[in-house]
């Protein structure tokens, strides 16, 4: 009662924008954002909070956290907007707020918009003024908005991997979380396999309301931080801002590099109430501002461009060859030839399957044999060429897998110069499946372009793009430098020409068509559950797909985690046996003769490409447990597919099925 | 002690060099606790846990001192106050709470209780600080008691009485040093986990640990392990003999298979404490104030599928099964071990071969090869005999003839006149010389290729094999025969550098006409028989240096003293000049590498990348 009393008198003395769906409103004062929306209110720092020390106190009511460098100390300081000096103008639909931080003599001003049914947080570039002596690392956007306490019910939601959500009521022991969004900040050590955060979206769903966070502005150098409840007994999350980044030098000294990247940072919040307060929610929203506001087309617009991306059509990799080592008189060990591709063609024919072949490792020293991707092919061009051919006259597809991220030593064109570096300047080693460097995103589109272009007089349908949707790198080479904003602009650049690229970080999902092996689970990093909040924001735009279906490690589990998250079935196929190439460095091929998987290949696409195939084309628009491990997926034509992993049978579900209903009659 | 040293190396290659092999096959399903339990119920610290009849999961408490009885559904069914250390279940169900390490409570599957029980022991209290695996019962209500100081394992009938120690400790190579966890399966053995003995001081000697599974007797009959620097949080046994072993420090779980093949490991997170099995495969993992199941995936149902129907003796089934688990899984070698065993079981010697050679499985194949031996000679005595008879009378009647056929050449020669071809040889051309070179470099990869797997194992291409091969031995003559003719002209030898160059080749004939048969007859020897393999071809190496020594008086045609100095010289030379070739060979990479750094780089100024 003593609360909504003060927010009753605060809401009187405060300057006030109210409009129709959302109210805004800003206590100068206390740095306190309030908004409304419908019989909800929700605020930027939790009003129960009861003083502990300065320190929480200035923390929890800041709407903004700025992360400065500080020399003296060798280490990075924070400082909070609730200390800060603030003046606010109201301007229309504007409230532009000013700080200024006095200890280290900076400023900034935010504009806080309100856009009817959102509200957006713009931090605009040219008024950041900083004192040279204390370069900013750093600002935390409102860092407690909406902040659940410990017990209540409610869970914030993250896109890692997948998508996670943590529920208030779980308790990790750690006080805060902090992640990259589109993979590590600085590439000193680059781990491309990590599942990184693939959205620039976040949520926090407190009973029947919540918000969802989509990052508009500066998502490529950005990070979610989560707070969880040892420290002050909240669970939040916020968006992170990144300006300069910490870096290790050689002599393992933490320093900043000298740089600012120079760009506007905006989140804009739209409040989810009552029905829609949970994480579909937040997933339908991020759908609804890419279709809306970015205008991104729908997958039923794409195929009529590109006939490969039909749902009736299947995405299957052909393994060709692969090198055991790289020294003289290694031979390249064939999987499948061209030869042999034909009569996978044949076979497919036979079966009824139309698809869209993906080879891999067909380049002159095979898989990752010599990167940059180049022609010819090991087979020869002949080969390629007839393949083309007996796949167009049998409405198939050829592409090729190409991988323009790493570079290896032994490459043709490989050169120091070329590599990515780290802030130290040193080339960002990587070691996925051989020791190798990383291609600086600059070079590696001047070197794509050319290697596109020959492909398309050949025939080919698309290219995959190995790696290129792990996340975002930067480089320091002072002759090629490349910022994450760069990166990301290069890396959308290439992944337009391709089309098909690998995992499933969301900055080309403008210009990608196809998803290829994208994470189905969350990397664990912030804990709980994995949810698909991927695939709720983007089923029915992109087509995707998970582990090959041969290659699933838990194949009757991972089969219904497909059908749940809307996948569609993909192989890693080769006409001999992958026993041949054990003891090379590629040690993930454990099965994949096509004799092995024909038939397995036929169900799964007469399952989710011929029957489902329709629901390609739908948004997921729900997805619930209806009981212990078992789960209902909706879709916008209330098509319902629920899937039980449980070893009991639901409902006439038996352990490890499935059961689909399509718009209500049961098939 | 062969076969302990050989598991060590397979394990530590498969663990540390090779992690990837080691995949995970056991997925997590989620907590075992209902979320119809009461959250105020559920236990605060799981220090151990089993399942008994009918899947009911027996949980104990020691931070609140209570044991609690679940339903298969993980709903709290009831709790019993008990301040004891450890629990297990005997066949029969009943629970056995052990206090300070003699006292013992019984109770029934539904928790009523039904007696207590002390154990006859003369170590203190102390002795038995009792964990989550430390303790077993087997079908005659024995009990087996793992004694923690001494790290032993006692047995006591189901009256208290103490019967004997099953295993003690010590520093014998069949012992054991510390005993940490006991079991026992449904057929009445008993497995034992504990380290082996180190073989030095070094404190950095890792410690191997290994279970050991033993008949109701104390007999040995299989070690499964070593896992690497482990502390065994405890040690399960499913009906089909599959062993689970939960490593506290690394918090992962091993399976090995009744065989003690390791057919795979996976990481059960971070603080599990214990460990059990239910009984539709599923593993139940202990931690903090949670229990979580693990599910296996379909390769691990399709695995137990195929021994379940070789125990049951349909061996049809069971080798469908393995080829099912392979199309699944081609890099589980272990399957191919699974059906050389069925294969065995088949009497089908030549597969079961065939199948431990895949497997990499060197005992059994080492085994197999004594019974396929004697299969093959009882099985063609008649055609043994016959050919037997015909080689005799050949030798007998055109015995002279073939010896002339055969030997009566410059390569016979070599054989029993070297003195006399090597002088002949000194006249021939230097293409003979090459064409011997190629036959001993196709020979040498021939060998590589046929020789027993178990000898010398090897997957190389034999074209590769060959060019590399050809690669080194034409380096090798060449460098050898100018040495040779170098060092000879210093001491006014005779021999041209022609001369020298096709008699040092020819040294070799002894190696190019008998190292193939050799390799060819070690296919029926086994590892014990492996030394007369390594004579023969020791032998042969020593013949050609022989030779070598002969072809030095030949050619250079030189007295005894300075014949013995170019041999030893041409030796030294030899090694000599390798050193500098290598040493050369690395410049030559940095140069290469220079000077394709400077065009690299003028062609990225000129045209860019």
């Amino acid at each position: 009662m003593k609360q909504i009393l003060s927010l009753t008198f605060i809401l009187l003395l405060i300057t006030s924008v109210a409009y129709a769906e959302l109210d805004m409103s800003y206590d100068v004062n206390k740095d306190l954002l309030i908004v409304s929306g419908g019989n909800y209110t929700m605020t930027s720092s939790p009003l129960d909070w009861t003083s502990v020390n300065d320190y929480w106190d200035s923390k929890i009511r800041s709407m903004f956290i700025v992360e400065y460098w500080d020399n003296a100390l060798g280490n990075s300081r924070l400082l909070f907007s609730y200390n800060a000096k603030r003046t606010v103008h109201c301007n229309n639909n504007i409230l532009e707020i000013d700080y200024k931080f006095i200890p280290i003599n900076f400023s900034f001003k935010v504009k806080l918009y309100n856009g009817g049914d959102y509200f957006e947080v713009i931090l605009p570039h040219e008024t950041f003024k900083e004192d040279p002596s204390f370069p900013i690392v750093s600002v935390l956007f409102l860092p407690y908005l909406n902040a659940g306490r410990v017990g209540e019910k409610g869970y914030i939601v993250i896109p890692d991997g997948c998508g996670t959500i943590v529920q208030f009521n779980k308790f990790f022991g750690v006080t805060t979380l902090e992640k990259q969004i589109y993979g590590d900040l600085t590439p000193t050590d680059y781990n491309i396999n990590s599942i990184p955060i693939t959205l620039p979206i976040f949520g926090c769903i407190k009973k029947n309301f919540g918000f969802t966070g989509i990052i508009t502005e500066g998502g490529e150098s950005c990070g979610l931080v989560m707070d969880m409840a040892p420290g002050n007994g909240y669970y939040s999350i916020g968006a992170k801002f990144y300006y300069r980044k910490i870096f290790e030098d050689i002599y393992r000294k933490k320093r900043i590099t000298p740089r600012r990247d120079s760009k506007d940072r905006a989140v804009r919040f739209y409040l989810l109430q009552d029905q829609l307060a949970n994480y579909v929610g937040v997933g339908k929203t991020y759908r609804e501002y890419l279709l809306k506001e970015k205008h991104i087309k729908s997958l039923r617009e794409k195929v009529k461009a590109f006939s490969y991306l039909d749902p009736g059509v299947m995405d299957i990799s052909i393994f060709m060859g692969i090198k055991r080592g790289f020294q003289l008189f290694n031979p390249i060990i064939r999987l499948t030839s061209f030869r042999q591709i034909n009569w996978i063609i044949d076979r497919l024919k036979d079966s009824g399957i139309r698809a869209n072949l993906i080879l891999s490792g067909w380049e002159k020293s095979g898989f990752e044999g010599e990167n940059p991707t180049t022609f010819p092919p090991f087979d020869g061009y002949g080969g390629l060429k007839s393949v083309v051919e007996k796949a167009k006259g049998s409405g198939n597809f050829i592409s090729l897998s190409a991988n323009f991220f790493e570079i290896y030593q032994n490459s043709k064109d490989f050169y120091r110069r070329l590599t990515l570096k780290s802030p130290v300047k040193l080339p960002v080693e990587q070691n996925t499946y051989r020791r190798g460097f990383i291609i600086c995103p600059q070079v590696a589109l001047t070197k794509f372009q050319r290697f596109y272009s020959e492909a398309k007089k050949v025939g080919i349908t698309a290219i995959q793009l190995r790696r290129l949707g792990r996340g975002l790198i930067e480089c320091f080479d002072d002759e090629h430098p490349v910022n994450r904003f760069n990166s990301a602009e290069i890396y959308s650049k290439m992944l337009n020409l391709a089309g098909i690229v690998e995992g499933g970080c969301g900055y080309g999902v403008d210009m990608v068509n196809t998803f290829i092996s994208i994470p189905s689970t969350n990397s664990g990093f912030f804990g709980g559950e994995s949810i698909p909040l991927w695939q709720i924001a983007l089923h029915g735009i992109v087509r995707y797909s998970f582990e090959p279906m041969n290659l699933r490690k838990d194949f009757d589990y991972e089969f219904l985690k497909n059908l749940e998250y809307g996948a569609l079935p993909t192989a890693v196929l080769t006409y001999e046996s992958p026993i041949l190439i054990m003891d090379t460095f590629y040690k993930d091929l454990f099965s994949s003769r096509f004799l092995d998987w024909q038939s397995d290949l036929k169900r799964e696409y007469e399952l989710f490409n011929k029957r489902l195939g329709y629901l390609q084309y739908q948004f997921i628009i729900d997805h619930r447990e209806l009981n212990r491990h078992i789960y209902q997926t909706t879709y916008s034509d209330e098509t319902k597919v629920i899937v039980n992993y449980s070893n009991k049978e639901f409902n006439g579900i038996k352990p490890l099925g499935y059961k689909i209903i399509r718009g209500g009659n049961t098939q | 002690m062969i076969n302990r040293r050989f598991n060590i190396v397979i394990i530590t290659l498969v663990l540390f060099l090779l992690p990837g092999l080691a995949k995970a096959d056991y997925f997590l399903s989620g907590s075992f606790f209902s979320s119809e339990t009461d959250i105020n119920k559920l236990p605060l610290e799981v220090s151990s846990i089993t399942f008994g009849l009918n899947d009911r999961l027996y949980l104990l408490d020691k931070r609140e001192e209570k044991i609690q009885i679940y339903s298969p559904e993980g709903i709290l069914e009831k709790e019993i106050h008990s301040k004891a250390e450890v629990i297990t279940v005997d066949p029969w169900g009943n629970i056995y709470a052990v206090t300070r390490g003699r006292f013992v409570d019984r109770f029934d599957p539904l928790g009523k209780y039904i007696n207590s029980i002390i154990l006859e022991s003369k170590d203190t209290i102390y002795d038995f600080i009792s964990y989550s695996g430390f303790i077993s019962v087997d079908e005659r209500g024995y009990i087996y008691v793992v004694n923690a100081s001494s790290g032993k394992v006692s047995i006591y009938s189901p009256t208290g009485r103490f019967v004997g120690d099953l295993v003690k400790s010590g520093y014998g190579a069949s012992e054991l040093t510390m005993v940490n966890a006991v079991a026992i399966d449904s057929r009445g053995n008993i497995y034992v986990a504990g380290s082996l003995p180190k073989s030095t001081v070094s404190r950095f000697e890792p410690n191997y640990i290994v279970i050991k599974r033993m008949d109701y007797q104390g007999h040995q009959n299989m070690t499964f392990g070593p896992i690497i620097n482990a502390f065994i949080g405890g040690i399960v046994v499913d009906r089909l003999g599959n062993l689970y072993v939960l490593d506290t420090s690394s918090c992962y779980v091993y399976k090995f298979d009744k065989r003690g093949a390791l057919v795979t490991r996976f990481f059960a997170g971070r603080g599990a404490t214990c460990i059990a099995i239910r009984s539709d495969g599923y593993i139940a993992i202990g931690y903090g104030g949670e229990v979580k199941l693990f599910h296996l995936s379909r390769l691990m149902k399709v695995i137990d599928n195929a021994n379940r129907a070789l125990i049951d003796g349909n061996y049809d089934l069971s080798i469908r099964y393995w080829n099912e688990a392979l199309r699944l899984n081609n890099y589980m070698k272990f399957i191919h071990s699974g059906l050389g065993e069925t294969f065995l079981y088949m009497k089908d010697y030549r597969s079961a071969l065939r199948e431990f050679k895949l497997a990499e499985d060197k005992f059994r194949y080492s085994n197999t090869v004594v019974l396929y031996r004697r299969e093959i000679f009882y099985r063609y005595i008649i055609l043994w005999g016959v050919s037997f008879l015909i080689i005799t009378n050949a030798l007998i009647f055109w015995g002279r003839r073939l010896l002339l056929i055969v030997f009566n050449n410059i390569f016979g020669r070599m054989i029993y006149s070297p003195v006399r071809a090597l002088l002949e040889v000194k006249g021939r051309p230097v293409y003979l010389g090459f064409a011997l070179l190629i036959t001993l470099a196709f020979v040498d990869a021939l060998n590589r290729k046929f020789t027993n797997y178990i000898f010398q194992p090897t997957l190389e291409d034999i074209n590769y094999l060959f060019f590399r091969r050809l690669l080194m031995f034409s380096g090798l003559w060449f460098v050898s025969g100018t040495v040779f003719y170098s060092i000879g002209e210093i001491f006014d030898g005779m021999g041209t550098w022609k001369q020298c160059m096709v008699t040092t080749i020819f040294c070799i004939v002894p190696y190019i006409l008998f190292s193939f048969p050799v390799s060819l007859i070690s296919n029926l020897l086994t590892f014990q028989e492996k030394i007369y393999y390594d004579y023969a071809r020791q032998g042969l190496m020593i013949w050609s240096c022989v030779l070598f020594f002969i072809n030095v008086y030949t050619t250079q045609q030189l007295s005894p003293t300075r014949n013995l100095l170019i041999s030893f010289l041409t030796a030294l030379g030899l090694v000599f000049a390798i050193s500098i070739i290598l040493f050369l060979q690395g410049i030559n990479r940095e140069l290469w590498g220079f000077m394709k750094d400077i065009y690299l780089e003028a062609w990225y100024r000129l045209v860019g990348y």
